[in-house]
């Protein structure tokens, strides 16, 4: 596990405190980072992206991971994105499944070194001992998210204790 | 391995003389409808593929000798295993061969078997041996081991990946003055070492000097290859007794073109006929053609012979006062009007190498040394493929072999050279831990730890992948540092290397980018001689993945690329600037393994510090 990891906390859209620790050795997790509000528009492939993972939520859920979503920056325009991700491809869910977590100062930001104009897009799986089993991190306003099915297979793959092989 | 262009008619086969074939077909000393002809002979006759090879005179007797060691690869020497044929001369031949105690490749020399009751060639053999287990010097071949096998007196020594310099004129008109004295000066020190040991070369000529890539952490200016001498086996000790010499009768005295006017008369001769050779070869890398080119031997020994020096009135009236006077001195048919000593030689080839220099309005600060020069241009042309198992294009050591009686006198010479050697200072750390992504060092795009089929864990980085990797050691101040990476290509994949700034004023500088079978350098990188083309590699295959090592360090101001081991290229940077490298799977997935970082510090600080450093 990378040094600091465990040491990670943000609060989710209701206020409550969520730390990375509270996973370790519990649930898988999958940090996704969105790119927050610049530019005057909210990153629409982040929006896509968080509806897919609320529209596979079971599936992650039964391979024992959360999904924690991060909004970086102020939390201007934070209820549009939850709108946005609440409206999935063939639905519309009453609530985003998984928390929310907010990045304010860019503390989580700054720790993966993903700063941008807030974030660069970015995902990491990281398994139950704390390693991350998958680093993502996109050049801003672009669509190329690792897929839903790239992520399951890491972490089945992380949940068997053995790594996939490379062909 | 090259493939079989020919398949045998009904394989799996594993008789003996299918094997013959295979093997012939393998060495590429056969061609396929050759092989059809061999076997529809060898069947029809009730001979041996060998002897209907030899009868159809679709083999020379040296090849069949060849094909059948390789038959039994292991039968030759103990602890070897004969891979291919590299070359073969008049006497013998120099395998590839795998030293199975300590993993790694080697050049056998042996002879072939009509030479092997020739106890002349067999003692030249074991003269060469002696002659270069004395030698110690990074521009002398390194002997590993000898003795008589199965009848043959065998040599086990260094592998040098590279051409001759016969090779490398071949390819153009000529060679600039420049590179013709960087390659001289390089041949003169290996020369002045072996002199201190009171031997004497004799037979220095092109055939007889390969150029190869600098070995990991001796800087060299880009396009200029690294010299190793070859073939000592004219090469005779001043103490040894005559008792012990062996007879020039009815041998070769030298090579006619080259050969010192003195050593045709008596073979008791000193460095300066060596010297003399050199300047020989100077002509003919400054003329693209030997001396005496449009003589026979015989005459050209004849001309030698009575004190007829006109050939070197051929020398090429374009080049500068400093090369004509030098190549003159070198070459006065009189040895006691001849520069006499390597001290001096080499003072005076580093002279009119500062001559050129400054005639070429090069700076002076090392910096610059090389940049701006014309030569390496011209140099870049070279290409040499990786492809050893085609016999000539990878030379272990010239196989020509005559015997001459020689009697030195011993002469100290210092060995000036002016590269540094740059050493690792502590324990490589390791940048990735095979279970994490090393997230201080992405960049951009997907990155995953896996296990590859080898079974290796390496970090898998799809296409548009990028990590940066700041050129510093942990806690650091010195940006002298090594980082090494194997990279394997899985499939169609495509990896690139580059430096970056953390300044945006500061360009980016694209050097080397790698494929599954190729290494290819890029606009920012000077290419090392034989990477100006690129650099092939056998492709990886699922059941036997293959890494290919990378090795990218910056020494004081510069970055040396190693690929495999061998020089690659460098490139000058500004060590405020581009302080970190990038790399990028710019196509598929590629995956990276053994991926570490560790100090360099330069072996000998006060020759750092040398205006002669480069």
């Amino acid at each position: 596990m990378p040094v600091g990891l465990d040491g990670l906390a943000f609060f989710d859209t209701q206020g409550r405190r969520v730390t990375l620790e509270s996973y370790l050795g519990k649930k898988n997790v999958v940090l996704v980072f969105t790119e927050g509000f610049g530019g005057g528009m909210l990153c629409p492939f982040c929006k896509t992206q968080t509806s897919r993972l609320v529209a596979n939520y079971k599936r992650f859920q039964e391979l024992d991971t959360e999904i924690l979503v991060v909004y970086p920056g102020s939390r201007d325009h934070l209820d549009e994105f939850i709108e946005a991700a609440k409206t999935t491809d063939s639905r519309q869910v009453e609530r985003v499944p998984f928390p929310l977590l907010l990045d304010e100062d860019l503390v989580a930001v700054d720790y993966f070194k993903i700063t941008s104009n807030l974030a660069h897009p970015s995902t990491f799986i990281i398994d139950k001992k704390g390693d991350i089993r998958l680093a993502y991190v996109g050049a801003d306003m672009t669509a190329d998210r690792p897929s839903v099915k790239a992520i399951l297979n890491v972490l089945a793959d992380a949940n068997h204790g053995s790594q996939p092989g490379a062909e | 391995m090259s493939q079989v262009a020919y398949e045998l008619p009904g394989q799996p086969s594993e008789q003996p003389d299918d094997r013959f074939v295979q093997v012939a077909l393998q060495q590429r000393l056969l061609k396929g409808q050759h092989a059809e002809h061999i076997l529809e002979y060898s069947k029809k006759e009730s001979v041996s593929v060998s002897d209907a090879a030899l009868a159809l005179s679709l083999l020379e007797p040296h090849e069949v000798d060849a094909i059948e060691l390789l038959v039994h690869p292991k039968q030759l020497i103990p602890g070897f295993e004969l891979l291919g044929l590299l070359g073969s001369g008049a006497g013998g031949f120099v395998f590839r061969a795998r030293q199975d105690a300590l993993q790694r490749d080697v050049a056998i020399k042996t002879i072939i078997t009509s030479a092997r009751s020739s106890t002349l060639r067999q003692a030249r053999m074991q003269r060469e041996a002696h002659a270069i287990a004395r030698l110690q010097h990074p521009h002398i071949v390194t002997v590993y081991d000898s003795g008589y096998f199965r009848g043959r007196y065998c040599i086990a020594m260094e592998l040098v990946d590279g051409e001759t310099l016969t090779q490398l004129i071949q390819r153009h008109s000529q060679l600039s003055e420049y590179v013709t004295w960087q390659i001289a000066r390089q041949v003169a020190s290996a020369l002045a070492h072996a002199s201190q040991t009171d031997i004497v070369h004799r037979d220095i000529k092109p055939g007889n000097i390969l150029l190869t890539n600098a070995p990991s952490g001796i800087q060299m200016e880009a396009g200029i290859p690294f010299v190793k001498v070859v073939d000592f086996g004219l090469a005779f000790s001043s103490d040894q007794t005559d008792s012990d010499q062996i007879t020039a009768t009815g041998t070769t005295l030298g090579t006619p073109a080259y050969v010192a006017p003195e050593q045709l008369q008596d073979p008791h001769v000193d460095e300066r006929a060596d010297i003399y050779s050199l300047g020989a070869t100077v002509f003919h890398m400054l003329a693209g053609h030997p001396p005496m080119s449009d003589r026979s031997p015989m005459q050209a020994i004849l001309h030698k012979s009575i004190g007829d020096d006109r050939w070197r009135d051929q020398f090429p009236d374009s080049l500068s006062a400093g090369t004509v006077a030098l190549f003159q001195e070198m070459t006065e048919a009189d040895p006691e009007r001849r520069t006499g000593n390597y001290l001096d030689l080499m003072n005076r080839i580093d002279e009119v190498i500062r001559e050129l220099k400054v005639a070429d309005d090069i700076s002076s600060q090392p910096t610059d040394h090389g940049l701006k020069l014309s030569v390496p241009e011209r140099f870049n042309v070279v290409k040499t493929k990786r492809s050893w198992t085609r016999p000539g294009l990878l030379l272990a050591t010239a196989v020509i072999f005559a015997l001459i009686p020689v009697f030195l006198k011993g002469s100290p010479a210092s060995d000036s050279s002016a590269n540094v050697t740059w050493i690792t200072d502590g324990l490589p750390y390791s940048l990735f831990d095979g279970f994490n992504v090393p997230i201080e060092f992405q960049e951009s795009g997907t990155w995953i730890p896996i296990v590859a089929s080898d079974g290796s864990r390496v970090l898998a980085g799809q296409s548009g992948g990028r990590l940066r990797i700041p050129m510093r050691f942990r806690g650091s101040d010195s940006s002298n540092t090594r980082i090494r990476l194997g990279v394997h290509f899985p499939a169609e994949s495509q990896f690139m290397v580059s430096t970056v700034s953390d300044s945006p004023n500061v360009n980016e500088m694209n050097l080397l980018q790698l494929t599954a079978t190729r290494a290819t350098p890029l606009s920012d990188l000077r290419p090392s001689p034989s990477a100006v083309e690129g650099v092939d590699f056998e492709p990886s295959q699922p059941e036997d993945v293959v890494f290919q090592r990378l090795e990218i360090s910056r020494q004081r101001g510069q970055i040396v690329i190693n690929v495999n081991g061998d020089l690659f290229g460098t490139v000058r940077v500004n060590d405020a600037e581009h302080t970190t490298l990038r790399f990028e799977s710019t196509r598929g997935t590629v995956h990276l393994a053994d991926f570490d970082i560790v100090q360099l510090i330069p072996e000998s600080p006060e020759l750092s510090t040398s205006p002669d450093v480069r």
